[in-house]
């Protein structure tokens, strides 16, 4: 009975042994394929992307996204590029696999974001000193400029355009200040070119003005003279100090404050400009209270031939309207000391220093009206400054 | 039994292969943090918060990098667990970059408001210093001159509150914070001449 059923269960180990040999065989021969497939598999390119990434990384904190933007986009991009061929390649049988796009891309991304990253320092550093120089010689501009500005009569315009350059000097710092050097750069060059323009502008217009000196030396020297020759009395008038003097004997006697026309420099072309006109003239009237609503008045001569003269000329040449005209009763009268330049081209005294004037001069006193009477050559320090601002602010574009 | 034990030991191996071959990318958390980053963006976290917003943009990336790690390698053996930490720390930087750009900002703007707010009372107080002021000679014009920069002033001013309207609250601070140390030098200046006047 036993050996009966030792030779049942015999088969049945046999076959027992045999299942577990097959599946150990499939299993061995299993993890042969797997180990091959894993071997011949391509490496995926995650150190190349890790180290464009901390390439990218690197041009960003380096501000490559304010200094180097275009070479960031680009950076950016073949990153993002070098992802999509690696996701591409994923997809696909792993033995098929070929990751040289997105490695080669990554590393062009490398390229690209290393460089980015070091022209960005470059170019900000540079920005920094550029903007750090720049702001120091437009702020001494600035501060150049203000003497000239407090004296001379510029007009609004000008003046307006000096206090933009001092707003915008102002705000460029600010952003200095917090490191944005490419607003501050902006700002610099705004100033620099309010500042260049007024200071050019300014300079120019005194400038034209003071090359008429030598002709108001010699009108006064030819007063002074006749003054002295004739003994009598003369006025000068000096337009740049706001002064009247009075001569006796060749001799400066008496000087006044006075006030002008609100558009005082230069000469007086036509009626209604509101300038003073300057040239040699003589007292051809005056008017006692009464006779004037200026308190007292001594009327001059104006115009004169050179006057007329060049009204003419300038009317032949267009450069004013066909039908101006030369205008006159230009007085020396009272009322002054107001504070403004507010006569429409007279000249006007406080009023005890017309009543003394008043006293002291007859009709035929000659009145010498000129720019001004010492002929102080205009300073140009402000131009030359502006020019180098200008200078400055090519070499921060 | 050493069959049972065989088809025991390969169906665990069976199931275990689902359950880690079935791992998914982590979709949704990574969708989360690019909204996050976009959010941060919106309020201009580049702008006010640039090295917390760089940092999630680089964290997105070095994401991005382990997820394609992971999907380049044999089912069986993938996970996202690692990706799904990062997800989890970019999620929060992102939503911290906002927050903290979202605080500078508003910061900036209340600096910029309050700069803006104190100019209107100076240029008053300068103007009622100008009747102090002498008012000679010389003193009508420079005060005509002042009043001519003042009303340049304004008009930067004017650019100010534009710049805030506009949301850009740094300019508007920038300008604001000129035009009231143009106003101080003003009536510094002024000061000075009323001073000069009275003798002391």
């Amino acid at each position: 009975m036993d050996a009966l059923k030792s030779e049942v269960k015999e088969p049945r180990r046999l076959v027992e042994k045999n299942w577990f040999l097959w599946a150990n065989l499939i299993l061995a021969l299993g993890l042969i394929g797997f180990t091959l497939i894993i071997e011949l598999s391509a490496e995926p390119p995650f150190e190349a992307y890790q180290k464009a990434r901390k390439a990218v990384s690197l041009a960003r904190q380096s501000q490559a996204n304010i200094y180097m933007v275009d070479e960031l986009i680009d950076a950016e991009y073949l990153l993002e590029q070098s992802k999509l061929a690696w996701q591409r390649e994923n997809r696909r049988w792993r033995v098929n696999r070929n990751f040289y796009s997105a490695r080669r891309l990554a590393a062009q991304c490398s390229t690209k974001a290393a460089h980015a990253a070091a022209r960005s320092i470059a170019k900000r550093d540079s920005l920094r000193e550029l903007t750090q120089n720049g702001i120091r010689e437009i702020k001494a501009q600035i501060e150049a400029f203000r003497p000239d500005f407090q004296s001379l009569p510029l007009d609004n315009r000008l003046r307006q355009k000096y206090v933009l350059s001092e707003l915008a000097i102002m705000e460029s710092e600010a952003a200095f200040k917090r490191q944005d050097y490419k607003k501050a750069a902006a700002r610099y060059k705004t100033a620099a070119d309010y500042i260049s323009r007024a200071g050019s502008e300014a300079t120019a217009t005194i400038t034209n003005y003071y090359s008429n000196a030598p002709r108001w030396r010699q009108w006064v020297q030819e007063t002074v003279r006749w003054s002295k020759e004739n003994n009598d009395v003369a006025i000068v008038v000096d337009k740049i100090d706001h002064e009247c003097h009075l001569y006796s004997n060749g001799e400066k006697i008496r000087e006044f404050n006075i006030e002008l026309g609100p558009n005082w420099i230069g000469h007086k072309l036509q009626r209604g400009d509101n300038a003073t006109p300057e040239g040699c003239y003589r007292i051809r009237r005056k008017k006692a209270n009464g006779q004037t609503k200026y308190y007292l008045a001594m009327e001059i001569d104006y115009p004169n031939d050179q006057d007329r003269a060049r009204f003419y000329t300038a009317k032949a040449r267009g450069e004013i309207a066909g039908n101006a005209t030369i205008g006159g009763l230009i007085e020396i009268h009272g009322d002054g000391g107001k504070g403004a330049n507010w006569t429409a081209g007279c000249v006007a005294l406080a009023n005890p220093d017309m009543e003394k004037l008043f006293k002291l001069c007859k009709v035929g006193t000659p009145v010498t009206i000129v720019g001004s009477s010492k002929g102080t050559p205009v300073r140009t320090a402000t131009r030359s400054l502006s020019d180098n601002g200008a200078k400055n602010v090519r070499s921060a574009e | 039994m050493k069959v049972k034990t065989l088809v025991a030991v390969l169906v665990v191996i069976f199931a275990m292969t689902l359950i880690v071959g079935c791992a998914k990318v982590p979709q949704q958390e990574l969708d989360a943090a690019k909204a996050a980053l976009d959010a941060a963006k919106a309020v201009e976290a580049d702008r006010y918060a640039p090295e917390l917003f760089n940092a999630v943009k680089d964290s997105l990336n070095a994401i991005n990098a382990e997820i394609e790690k992971q999907n380049s390698k044999f089912a069986l053996f993938r996970s996202y667990s690692k990706a799904k930490t990062m997800l989890a720390a970019a999620l929060a930087a992102a939503n911290n970059a906002k927050d903290t750009a979202v605080a500078n900002k508003e910061k900036v703007k209340a600096e910029a408001n309050d700069l803006l707010a104190k100019i209107g009372p100076a240029i008053d107080d300068v103007k009622k210093l100008m009747k102090k002021a002498p008012r000679g000679k010389e003193g009508r014009a420079a005060l005509e001159a002042m009043n001519a920069d003042l009303a340049t002033v304004e008009a930067s001013v004017a650019e100010a509150n534009t710049a805030l309207a506009n949301g850009d609250f740094l300019t508007a601070r920038d300008k604001a914070q000129a035009g009231l140390q143009k106003v101080a030098a003003i009536s510094e200046e002024l000061q000075q001449a009323i001073n000069k006047k009275l003798g002391r």
